[in-house]
């Protein structure tokens, strides 16, 4: 490399002396005017969420469904996960398929990560509810459906900004 | 109609007018009402988000208090077994009536006073001495090691912050050579404000006024972080409720004496006359008095916001070797003032 | 007084309290100190830790070598990638491979994204136990900054996942660098008011001058790790002393304050974020080309699997890698984490389960502090070295 790097090091600092009377005083002036312009200009980064919602991002590890027309039934997934989540069944003799129960499941992605044909994939989707916990283990035909998004939600596009930190773009307005 | 008019002149009866609606019981809740919705909005505001909006948010979360009021009141008080009871029921009922006794002689015009006494200066300053001896009551009934230091970090407080606000009230009394609230606001309007008279008294009793009743950064005797809820720690339900309102009561109390001190009383809009008695020595001097009051105390929850706590020896400290010098300084500026007064 | 209405009582030193701080205390964490105070000065502290213990250690015997990943990460979540890249590592050196550059230097940002996220949790934290609640708000606030672009990188906002022994999972997104840039431009100008709001504040300066103070002789003794032994003015940073990942190849400075009190470990954090974001600008912009997966386990992809590396940039788990043996043998790796030194000592008998993996977390290593510390303070200042020591529970405890 062209650059010279002198690398990692140690740097000693030290504190520099104890306030005086007149630095408190302007420090606290300091303050409570900064406190008073952000009172007068807020700096919100609040998603009101269950209202808006953020489109996450691309290749966000969210549910998973299986592609049943994929699947050859390995069983690999069943053996990678980490929290013994998916589980594997006899949809028809000699043909074995993966559940999942969302009781377990902690969205690691291993499952999908080892699939040799891409049959399961993520969804940006992380944030459906049950009425019960029977209702969080999955057959196989709630498995290979993707899960429907809510509707009547304002959806965002969450962009990093340099003067706001974070900044929520309505999605129908680009 | 004769029901009517009956429940009117009840209604504007001044004894019950004045103990119950204004500046009684049901203004102080609705002060306080707006004050914690409010205190929550601007920390809201300065900390990145939007404080209390679920409830209407159209009317930017306001009815949020009025749930919080009901959930307090609804929920079942628990009572330990282990509290002292008589003392642990009485404490916080009887320092939030105590609290809210010091408007019995503040005027809030020429006329609009219940009880017309030449000490009224010398009896409220001397009412809002009481409440934070029922406090250390509560935390000694309640029987637990927190609600203990809680008590015995409020008593320290009071010992300093007392005596500084004492002080100071004596150094406007002698400025303005009266006992009588009416008198003081007289020699005001006649003269200047008492904040420009005497600004080292103003900014004292402002600070006081802060360690008095738990505003940040003199968040002490009921530190969460520390100490759980300080003297209150046993508390649940309204009980809950109310002895969170007691600090907001005397905030109220303490800033009505500031505007009546300092702030010309009811100066820009007493002495409008429309010739409407009501309106002329009620409604626009309370109006004026009760503003000022309100914007004092929205300057004082605002610091929350921006400072974290100072510890118990800190506080003390400053107190002691600071602000009581201030004090003692105010007195002084006062002679001088008094003094200048004398010559021209 | 009623019979009833008496409490037990033992006996105690005359004037002594014994108060419980814990483990259901507004200011306690997972854990509980039992305090004994004369008047408002602590006499003795005893922290009782394991409170959300979970046999960590043991559950990982039973798993293959990969799946002990997502275990390892929940000691401490927040700083999810650095805690389990030592466990990474030392599965490498018991494979004798290295990851590729960029792979390195990908560990890297992540770590550092984790170090940045992780301050930011513990001064929140800190903040908020001082009772200044604007700085737990803003501190909070803007690791969420981080925290969206270490999901944009994998896929997951606290739980990465995201080592393969011998690489990463993903590789860089698409337009991260302009993102990362903007964070990083900011955070800088976050950095400015925290000094307002925060460190130079006067009233959070006098609740940490000379409070807590660890000398270098003590904090030797007690063996504390991490930024606080670094504010004790001892140089120790296993970035330097033992390189691993990028750092070797980076321009960067480990801060050393001699102070050793409250301050100096709020002020050598804060430091650290601002050595953060340096690394994170170089690594972003000297990140070579390049695989991001040892080449051995590259050679064994299928079709499929080296189609989705190519379209995607998302590393397939090979059945190779699934099913590792490592050879037999025992290897230790060492990573600077937010809070301090992890080290992870991993024996294998040559089967596709560990035989034992020691994990010695950095805050169980700080939490002896509490106990020779805390005596000698006020009762007041317990939640102000509680916090300028970063110690959080469900680390120590595993």
């Amino acid at each position: 490399m062209a650059e010279t790097t002198p690398g990692p090091r140690y740097s000693e600092r030290s504190i520099e002396e104890r306030m005086g009377l007149l630095d408190k005083a302007k420090m606290h002036a300091k303050a409570l005017s900064l406190g008073m312009l952000r009172l007068a200009r807020p700096q919100r980064i609040t998603l009101r969420y269950p209202m808006e919602r953020p489109v996450l991002s691309e290749g966000y590890r969210g549910m998973i469904v299986l592609n049943n027309d994929k699947c050859i039934g390995c069983s690999l997934c069943a053996r990678v996960c980490p929290a013994a989540a998916m589980k594997m069944f006899n949809a028809a003799p000699k043909k074995l398929r993966p559940v999942i129960n969302y009781e377990r499941c902690i969205f690691c992605g291993y499952c999908v990560d080892i699939c040799p044909v891409e049959a399961l994939y993520h969804v940006p989707v992380h944030d459906l509810v049950f009425e019960n916990r029977d209702d969080m283990v999955f057959d196989l035909e709630t498995f290979t459906k993707e899960p429907e998004e809510p509707e009547h939600v304002r959806k965002v596009k969450v962009v990093i900004d340099e003067e706001k930190g974070l900044r929520y773009v309505p999605v129908d307005s680009e | 109609m004769a029901i009517v008019e009956r429940l009117v002149d009840l209604i504007l009866w001044p004894p019950l007018f004045y103990y119950i609606i204004f500046p009684g019981l049901i203004f102080v809740m609705i002060f306080e009402i707006f004050l914690i919705w409010s205190e929550r909005k601007i920390a809201g505001r300065v900390q990145m988000r939007y404080g209390p909006l679920e409830i209407a948010p159209r009317l930017a979360g306001a009815p949020q208090l009025l749930a919080d009021l009901i959930r307090y009141a609804l929920q079942e008080v628990i009572i330990p077994r282990t509290v002292d009871k008589l003392p642990f029921v009485i404490a916080p009922i009887a320092a939030f009536v105590i609290a809210l006794m010091p408007l019995i002689v503040t005027p809030f015009s020429p006329t609009f006073l219940p009880v017309t006494t030449e000490g009224s200066i010398l009896i409220a300053a001397a009412l809002t001495t009481i409440p934070p001896l029922l406090l250390i009551l509560a935390g000694w009934a309640s029987n637990n090691k927190f609600s203990l230091v809680g008590s015995a970090r409020e008593s320290f407080l009071i010992a300093t912050y007392e005596i500084i606000i004492l002080l100071v009230i004596a150094s406007m009394s002698f400025l303005y050579g009266t006992l009588d609230f009416l008198k003081a606001v007289e020699v005001q309007q006649a003269l200047l404000w008492g904040i420009l008279l005497n600004p080292i008294a103003a900014i004292t009793y402002f600070v006081a006024v802060m360690m008095g009743t738990s505003r940040f950064p003199f968040e002490i005797a009921e530190a969460e972080s520390e100490i759980v809820m300080g003297a209150f720690t046993e508390y649940s339900g309204i009980m809950f409720g109310l002895a969170m309102g007691i600090s907001y009561a005397r905030m109220f109390v303490y800033n009505i004496i500031f505007v009546l001190l300092f702030l010309g009383g009811w100066s820009p809009l007493g002495g409008i006359v429309t010739g409407n008695y009501i309106l002329d020595s009620i409604i626009l001097p309370g109006a004026s008095v009760a503003i000022k009051a309100v914007l004092i105390s929205l300057l004082m929850v605002f610091t929350r916001a921006v400072y974290g706590r100072y510890r118990i020896d800190h506080a003390l400290k400053g107190g002691w070797g600071f602000w009581f010098i201030m004090a003692l300084v105010s007195i002084g500026l006062s002679a001088a003032v008094v003094y200048l007064m004398e010559v021209f | 007084m009623s019979q009833q209405s008496q409490i037990l009582t033992r006996r105690l030193d005359k004037d002594i309290l014994e108060v419980f701080i814990g483990p259901q205390h507004p200011g306690s964490g997972h854990m509980r100190i039992i305090l004994r105070v004369d008047g408002d000065i602590i006499v003795e502290a005893e922290p009782d830790i394991g409170f959300v213990h979970r046999t960590m250690e043991k559950l990982a015997e039973g798993r293959e070598w990969v799946k002990n990943q997502p275990l390892f990460e929940r000691m401490a979540i927040l700083d999810a990638a650095n805690c389990t890249l030592g466990y990474i590592m030392a599965i490498e050196k018991l494979l004798g491979i290295e990851p590729p550059p960029r792979a390195k230097y990908i560990r890297t940002i992540l770590a550092e994204l984790n170090r940045i996220a992780s301050h930011l949790y513990g001064m929140g934290i800190f903040a908020i136990l001082l009772g200044h609640s604007t700085m737990y708000m803003w501190f909070f606030g803007d690791r969420e900054v981080f925290v969206e672009l270490a999901e944009r990188l994998t896929g997951q906002r606290l739980t990465h996942s995201f080592f393969w022994p011998g690489g990463v999972r993903r590789d860089l997104p698409s337009g991260f660098k302009d993102e990362l840039e903007k964070g990083i431009k900011y955070f800088e100008k976050r950095l400015k008011e925290y000094e307002v709001m925060f460190l130079k504040n006067p009233v959070i300066r006098s609740r940490l001058e000379g409070v807590g103070y660890i000398s270098r002789q003590k904090a030797a003794e007690l063996g504390i790790v991490g930024p606080n032994i670094r504010a004790s003015g001892i140089r120790h940073d296993v970035r330097i002393e033992e390189p691993y990942a990028a750092y070797p190849e980076l321009d960067f400075e480990v801060p050393i304050y001699k102070e050793g009190d409250a301050l100096a470990r709020t002020l050598q954090r804060v430091d650290e974020l601002r050595e953060s974001l340096k690394i994170l600008r170089q690594a972003v912009n000297r990140i070579p080309e390049g695989p991001i997966l040892h080449e051995r386990y590259l050679k064994m992809f299928t079709k499929v699997l080296k189609d989705v590396l190519e379209t995607e940039k998302r590393v397939k788990l090979a059945p190779a890698l699934f099913n590792l043996r490592p050879p037999k043998g025992e290897a230790y790796a060492r990573v600077e984490a937010g809070r301090g030194e992890y080290f992870y000592y991993v024996v294998s008998d040559g089967q596709n389960k560990p035989y034992r993996v020691r994990v010695v977390s950095p805050s169980f290593r700080n939490s002896i502090v509490f106990k020779y510390v805390l005596p000698g303070h006020r009762v007041a200042d317990l939640p102000a070295i509680y916090g300028s020591i970063d110690y959080f529970p469900p680390e120590a405890d595993r």
